[in-house]
């Protein structure tokens, strides 16, 4: 079986600006990677690498087995962005509608459902609160049963109760799909428990290990954040 | 002083933005330039002539004092087919046919009702031509009566005004207004404008709401998105077309060719969203898409011969027109509307603008992804 993600020498430049520094990272399918560091530190190019939005400048990029630039590929592959990503003038049956339309994929009712999405599906997403629309773009997302989830920051504009729900959202489809789960809340990561932990600094990956072997070294997650990035 | 606070941030953002300081700049020189050249005379810049005479001596001073005229050439044609196809296809705007008993039998003067000001003026200076022309018969006449006169008349005999001039007039449309001139260029301006600007803030709408990032990420190649959008966006912009079609004509507007107007407008629709779409690929954000959109779109309408007629622009204006999309489809529309008569160059150089402004937004478009 393939890697989930499988990055060699990754570069990206935007003018002269270099967002990614030769990465290497190797993410196993069914893995729970938690990806961490501050702002500008390159996590967000490397999540767009991933989901094939932009190209890397030069390296090896590898999702699923291929290309992510490739549509066949990109099909395996979900993504919550963090503005959401949904048409606000639609109602949010509508969005669902045009994802499966574009993803070539019937939706699984049950995220929905578990999500609490079903009691706005009629409703325009421009009249949701902001919880309510990433519980809703994150529902389409699980709806189109994709085989490695990118979430970005998804707990952003989330009450403490909403990221609570989300989080354990995250946690029941841990082992079902690979999830690469981007955020800047070294607390709630570690609420998360993944089974790794990337930190990014600079470009570059700082840290690369399990959970256990973080806990075990540093303590917490917000000790093994600041021991990397002194 | 808290207002000061946000004046300062909010001039400063904007001088630090070359997107938002270029039109800014280029805008009221661009609008006034154009306006200048736009209306910058009622008479035309110069004006061929077709004719056919086969009257030969008769219609000789005539054609000697259009001559005379700087803004008027002669061209010589050898049948009356000739002539008018040179009328039809907008090569020359006048043609004037001179049968072999002229005076006797009226002269046919046909004119093309697409360029309204290069016909009237060459009208008007064969009434001056004839009425030279009479006067001087005249006189000549009066000279021989006086002579052969015994006594001088005390006072002078009043000269008989010349009623009535011996020239018929014809055109594909007559008894035209000026909304009538103007109809098919402001169907092509209703159409295609809301095209540009729709698209432009579509797009910028969903780089915003994150649907942009969305959509890169999934499994849909951009030239796709791009085409998905071009197709929708044109299919509003025909819809558009045929409600100011069927507007103007319920005003009374004379459209002698409806269905080849529409084809026309429907092409310059679909080549405006193109540049829609490199507009907004280009400026990246709402406010800009906007401001470049309005900068460009106002000089294009004064430019395209759509309110004044290329003829009375002066030669830069002119040159600077010949690149301007509208310029093609204002020309293109009005010989559709009242001649009926598509002109392939036209449709040609529109379907080329389409192909260049749509190739140049897709490569742009997909260059949006580095900047999400």
């Amino acid at each position: 079986m393939p890697p989930a993600v499988l990055a060699e020498g990754l570069r990206k430049e935007y003018g002269r600006v270099v967002a990614l520094d030769g990465v290497d990272v190797r993410i196993e399918q069914g893995e729970l990677v938690a990806v961490l560091g501050p702002n500008g530190a390159g996590k967000s190019t490397f999540v767009k690498i991933v989901c094939g939005v932009t190209t890397p400048t030069s390296g090896k990029i590898e999702v699923l087995g291929g290309d992510p630039s490739d549509p066949a590929v990109k099909r395996r592959v979900g993504i919550l962005p963090q503005e959401g990503g949904l048409y606000p003038e639609m109602t949010v049956r509508e969005n669902l509608r045009f994802y499966s339309r574009l993803y070539g994929k019937d939706p699984d009712p049950e995220p929905i459902r578990r999500l609490g999405v079903d009691g706005f599906l009629d409703r325009r997403v421009w009249g949701l609160s902001g919880g309510m629309k990433k519980r809703a773009a994150l529902a389409i997302t699980l709806s189109l049963d994709p085989e490695l989830l990118v979430l970005d920051e998804p707990t952003n504009e989330l009450d403490p109760l909403g990221r609570k729900d989300l989080l354990e959202e995250v946690k029941k489809n841990a082992g079902e799909r690979t999830i690469m789960y981007v955020s800047h809340d070294v607390y709630e990561v570690e609420q998360l428990e993944p089974d790794r932990l990337l930190i990014f600094l600079n470009g570059r990956i700082a840290l690369n290990s399990s959970f256990d072997e973080v806990m075990d070294k540093y303590g917490s997650v917000m000790d093994a954040y600041e021991g990397v990035s002194s | 002083m808290k207002w000061a606070v946000i004046a300062s941030r909010d001039l400063k953002a904007w001088a630090k933005d070359p997107r938002r300081m270029a039109p800014t700049i280029l805008m009221p020189i661009l609008m006034l330039g154009v306006m200048y050249g736009a209306f910058y005379d009622y008479k035309p810049r110069h004006v061929t002539v077709a004719v056919l005479n086969e009257s030969g001596s008769n219609f000789k001073p005539i054609i000697d004092y259009l001559k005379h005229d700087k803004r008027i050439s002669i061209k010589y044609v050898d049948s009356v087919s000739k002539g008018k196809y040179l009328v039809k296809t907008g090569q020359v705007p006048v043609f004037i046919y001179v049968p072999k008993n002229f005076p006797k039998h009226k002269a046919t003067v046909f004119y093309d009702p697409t360029d309204p000001l290069s016909s009237n003026y060459v009208r008007g200076k064969l009434a001056k031509a004839w009425a030279k022309e009479m006067g001087k018969k005249m006189k000549s006449m009066f000279r021989k009566l006086f002579a052969m006169m015994p006594v001088k008349p005390p006072h002078a005999i009043p000269v008989p005004s010349v009623s009535g001039v011996p020239f018929k007039f014809e055109t594909y449309v007559k008894g035209l207004k000026y909304f009538d001139f103007l109809a098919p260029g402001l169907i092509v301006i209703g159409a295609t404008m809301g095209s540009i600007f729709g698209l432009g803030r579509v797009m910028m709408e969903e780089v915003e709401s994150g649907v942009a990032y969305s959509l890169f990420a999934a499994p849909i190649r951009s030239r796709d998105v791009v085409l998905g959008r071009f197709v929708s966006m044109s299919f509003w912009g025909v819809v558009r077309t045929a409600i100011a079609i069927a507007t103007v004509l319920a005003l009374g507007a004379k459209i002698l060719h409806p269905f080849l107007l529409f084809f026309i407008a429907s092409l310059s629709v679909a080549t405006m969203v193109g540049l829609g779409l490199l507009v907004a690929s280009l400026a990246r954000r709402s406010e800009v898409a906007e401001m470049v959109t309005g900068a460009l779109t106002v000089p294009m309408m004064f430019l395209a011969g759509i309110f004044m007629p290329p003829s009375v622009m002066p030669w830069w204006a002119v040159e600077l027109a010949k690149i301007n999309p509208l310029y093609y489809m204002g020309d293109a529309a009005r010989k559709a509307a009242m001649l009926g008569y598509i002109d392939v160059t036209d449709v040609a150089v529109i379907i080329g603008f389409a192909v260049a402004f749509v190739a140049a937004g897709a490569a742009l478009y997909d260059g949006v992804r580095e900047y999400l």
